[in-house]
């Protein structure tokens, strides 16, 4: 079930919201647990099944852990272990074994290649499991309520597009939170905008990117494919991004506050700057559980530092999916953020032409990075990318070009702008200018408006893709 | 200042909940029963999407937000919405990709051997091509995208006269004559409006005419002789259903019938419907003037819609000879008008004939009702299957 969809909207939300309010608040938790788990049933039962194993044993990993810690760090470390082991080896075991056997059996043909079904936010469920587990041992407070613990891994806003959420962001939270009708609005507000994004510029550019990614790379012309990659940059910020706010805006409804996910990452003047506004939690969580562990950037060598480097943007390139363009994205990535960090370095930049050319060259980057992203194959990003600069013997222009130009020249332009604080900034200023009043009833205006062309899109059966069947 | 600010909060929030409460009870009892159909028989996954797919089937206002969304689309300035374009002029168009070669061939070769079998029983016969609203030369479409329907037209008419099947381009003679093809057309859909009907009705007269010597009447050439009753507006077509009224437009929709006295009776036997009386009073169906103005596409009016065989029979008509037309839904109009020729005309929709189960073969019914003149009428969208209904004739 996917938020910008009419099972969630007029069926599932109402239902949810209905009851979560009408029954008595110390029934609530478990109402909402159970939402969840009938959330991540809907598409496919069975493997509610492995995310209640998950809470499980993670649940009884945690108390482990708590108890051994009063007898010595080493059982208790050994405790971590094995909820570690279990936890990435879930994650082995459903995402990546098909890829590992695939590329195993290139070279040794007995070995049989396998068809795991994927678990959908997987990744993310996991990743917030381990987490729990490993703040346990690094102090937290343990949850000893199960249907609490429940609903920290599974709670539907976040269970399969994120963000993160550490347990100690909610987990005074589970227990002691108010719901306010101000807090139900501004996560109302939160939700729709997230909503606007999805259907709205998400979708809709979607449909030329699939057009320009699916499209001959010998005849398509170089304009055209760089539209697709725009199309495709903006339609992956927008969805994700999208859901973010949805996600952040639902948690509002039912009294939790999630930390932010995006912060205008295409307004980032490098590609360090992009990643940190960029799958906000994601980073931090490599950054946490990963890269600090390892030593950061305080190892004492350069070579140790580049090999810190290395190791997070290898797993966050694998993070995204199995398979070699992802984690050949996250390397390229390695190699950038080396290179910014020892060979150009943007921060010690004074000229402004110079800061102004270094973002647009990061910008550039990313873009490529997504094509990379995007492409079915490795090699299908390749042939890409020599169409994007005109190595396929292909055209300047097309006819599709100046078909899609012209049809989804409003929506590019509506998400360049959207991609920056422009719109928050137009916002105050108009406020400022004609007054709350005036302005309150411009918002609402646009608000409605928008909600049902939202709704129009949900009738006319548009263009809807789920993209994180790989997470 | 912060309170303003949560006012409006609460007002958007207010009207959010308000909306989707609303349509969670609109919607209660089709979601039960789209989820017990949905589920029945089916993997979880399929049942999943046929669940959204009926509960956005059973929307509740669902052609009120089709309309809001071609007002967005239309203020984004997107020219497609729904599989629909809107050209230049504001008319609508569904494009279509050229057919594939083989398809065409086996059509030509079924019209020829259609051809060949009507000619041993003495029985003339021609191909009438209808047009799509896109003709050759055509600048209405937006830049960057082409229409197939010209060059699939080109590749069959050639493989007719090739074989030496007789055919009637309605382009060339629209060409010939200097219509503007938008003036017979219906703008928010594929038909073409009565006018078009007409002037196609015309050419084939002015064909049976020149090349076989059949007697017409010339006053039934003449629109001159007929009324025009023109609703303005009254017609929302097939298109403009998809893209809303406010992406479409409307059609204004004119009924033309004879002025001279006709004395008729329209019979169809599939509803067993028998309507007698003069041309106004057997050929149009008012009852769609009844439907909502949101779906009243006024196109059927003429006969009523697609039948698989519907038969004329007019007392006024000077011609006595009997002309069976196989036709799609473009043919209802021109049939129409062909009352007013000839005593004897037979409608054959084949499409229908296979849908409803009749256990009559084109060949069949050319046994049963022996016409003078056969003639085959349809769009190039029923073209380039080698097995589509329009191209089985049941020709042993």
């Amino acid at each position: 079930m996917v938020f910008s969809s009419s099972t969630f909207l007029i069926f599932f939300l109402p239902a949810v919201l209905l009851g979560y309010y009408l029954i008595q608040p110390r029934f609530r938790n478990a109402f909402l647990l159970v939402s969840s788990l009938l959330f991540y049933a809907w598409g496919e039962p069975r493997f509610v099944l492995v995310m209640m194993l998950s809470i499980l044993c993670n649940y009884l990993f945690a108390l482990g852990i708590h108890a051994s810690k009063a007898r010595g760090r080493t059982q208790a470390k050994a405790l971590l272990v094995c909820a570690a082991v279990f936890n990435i080896g879930i994650l082995i075991l459903f995402k990546y074994t098909n890829f590992i056997l695939f590329n195993l059996h290139r070279f040794f043909s007995g070995v049989r290649v396998t068809s795991i079904a994927l678990p959908i936010g997987i990744s993310f469920f996991t990743f917030q499991a381990l987490s729990y587990v490993i703040d346990v041992y690094r102090g937290e407070e343990v949850q000893k309520n199960p249907a609490a613990l429940g609903l920290y891994i599974s709670f539907f806003p976040q269970l399969i597009a994120g963000p993160i959420v550490r347990y100690n962001t909610i987990s005074s939270q589970l227990s002691h939170r108010k719901e306010t009708w101000e807090d139900f609005c501004d996560g109302t507000e939160r939700f729709l905008v997230g909503l606007f994004k999805k259907i709205l510029l998400a979708n809709n550019l979607s449909v030329l990117a699939d057009a320009a990614f699916s499209a001959d790379m010998r005849t398509a012309s170089v304009c055209f494919v760089w539209l697709g990659a725009l199309a495709y940059a903006f339609q992956i910020y927008f969805d994700f991004s999208g859901y973010s706010d949805m996600a952040i805006g639902l948690g509002r409804m039912f009294g939790f506050r999630f930390g932010e996910n995006f912060n205008y990452p295409y307004t980032a003047g490098s590609i360090t700057d992009f990643w940190r506004r960029w799958h906000i939690s994601l980073s931090s969580w490599f950054r946490d559980y990963v890269y600090i562990p390892l030593g950061g950037s305080r190892v004492g060598s350069k070579g140790k530092h580049i090999r810190n480097l290395f190791i997070v943007w290898l797993l966050t390139g694998a993070w995204h999916g199995a398979r070699w363009s992802f984690v050949l994205w996250g390397l390229v990535y390695f190699v950038l953020l080396v290179l910014e960090k020892y060979v150009i370095k943007p921060a010690e930049f004074h000229s402004p032409a110079a800061i102004a050319a270094y973002r647009c060259l990061s910008l550039l980057a990313v873009l490529f990075c997504w094509v990379l992203f995007r492409a079915e194959s490795f090699s299908g990003a390749v042939l890409y990318m020599r169409a994007m600069i005109g190595l396929t013997g292909n055209p300047l222009t097309d006819q599709n070009f100046l078909f899609y130009s012209r049809e989804y020249m409003t929506l590019l332009a509506a998400a360049a702008v959207g991609s920056t604080p422009a719109v928050k900034n137009a916002g105050a200023f108009l406020r400022r200018k004609c007054g709350t009043v005036v302005f309150g009833a411009l918002k609402t205006i646009v608000f409605v408006f928008l909600l049902l062309v939202s709704l129009s899109y949900l009738v006319l059966g548009a263009h809807n893709p789920f993209i994180y069947f790989n997470f | 200042m912060e309170k303003g600010r949560s006012k409006t909060k609460q007002i958007i929030s207010g009207f959010f909940l308000g909306t989707i409460l609303l349509l969670a009870a609109c919607s209660g009892r089709t979601s039960l029963s789209a989820l017990d159909h949905a589920v029945e028989g089916r993997r979880s996954a399929d049942a999943v999407g046929e669940f959204e797919t009926a509960l956005n089937a059973s929307f509740p206002a669902k052609n009120a937000f089709v309309d809001l969304n071609g007002l967005f689309r239309r203020l984004l300035l997107q020219r497609e919405m729904n599989g629909v374009v809107r050209l230049k002029n504001g008319f609508e168009a569904e494009l279509m990709e050229a057919k594939p070669e083989e398809g065409i061939e086996a059509n030509a070769n079924s019209i020829k051997e259609f051809s060949d079998w009507l000619g041993d029983r003495g029985i003339d016969m021609f191909f009438c091509y209808v047009p799509t609203k896109l003709l050759p030369g055509d600048d209405q479409l937006p830049g960057g995208l082409a229409d197939g329907s010209n060059e699939t037209a080109d590749s069959f008419l050639s493989k007719l006269r090739d074989r030496g099947v007789e055919f009637l381009d309605l382009r060339q003679s629209m060409e010939d004559d200097g219509v503007d093809v938008f003036s017979l057309f219906l703008r928010t859909e594929h038909h073409w409006s009565p006018y078009g009907g007409f002037y196609a009705f015309t050419k084939i007269c002015s064909f049976l005419e020149e090349e076989w010597g059949y007697a017409i009447d010339p006053k039934t050439l003449d629109l001159d002789n007929y009324y025009q009753e023109t609703f303005k507006n009254g017609s929302l077509g097939y298109y403009g259903q998809r893209t809303g009224f406010l992406f479409a437009g409307f059609d204004d929709f004119t009924l033309i019938y004879p002025k001279f006295e006709t004395r008729q009776t329209c019979r169809i036997p599939h509803k067993d419907i028998l309507r007698s009386g003069g041309f106004y009073d057997t050929i149009f169906d008012m009852d769609k003037f009844a439907v909502p103005w949101r779906e009243r596409g006024l196109y059927p009016s003429y006969i009523g819609g697609d039948y698989p065989l519907v038969i004329h029979h007019s007392e006024t008509a000077e011609n006595s000879k009997t002309v069976m037309i196989f036709i799609d839904s473009f043919g209802t109009v021109t049939e129409s008008y062909l009352t007013t020729v000839f005593q004897n005309v037979v409608a054959v929709d084949l499409r229908w004939v296979r849908r409803t189960g009749m256990d009559q073969s084109a060949a069949d019914l050319v046994r049963e009702f022996d016409p003078d003149a056969v003639i085959v009428m349809f769009n190039p969208s029923l073209l380039g299957a080698a097995e589509g209904d329009q191209f089985l004739y049941g020709i042993e």
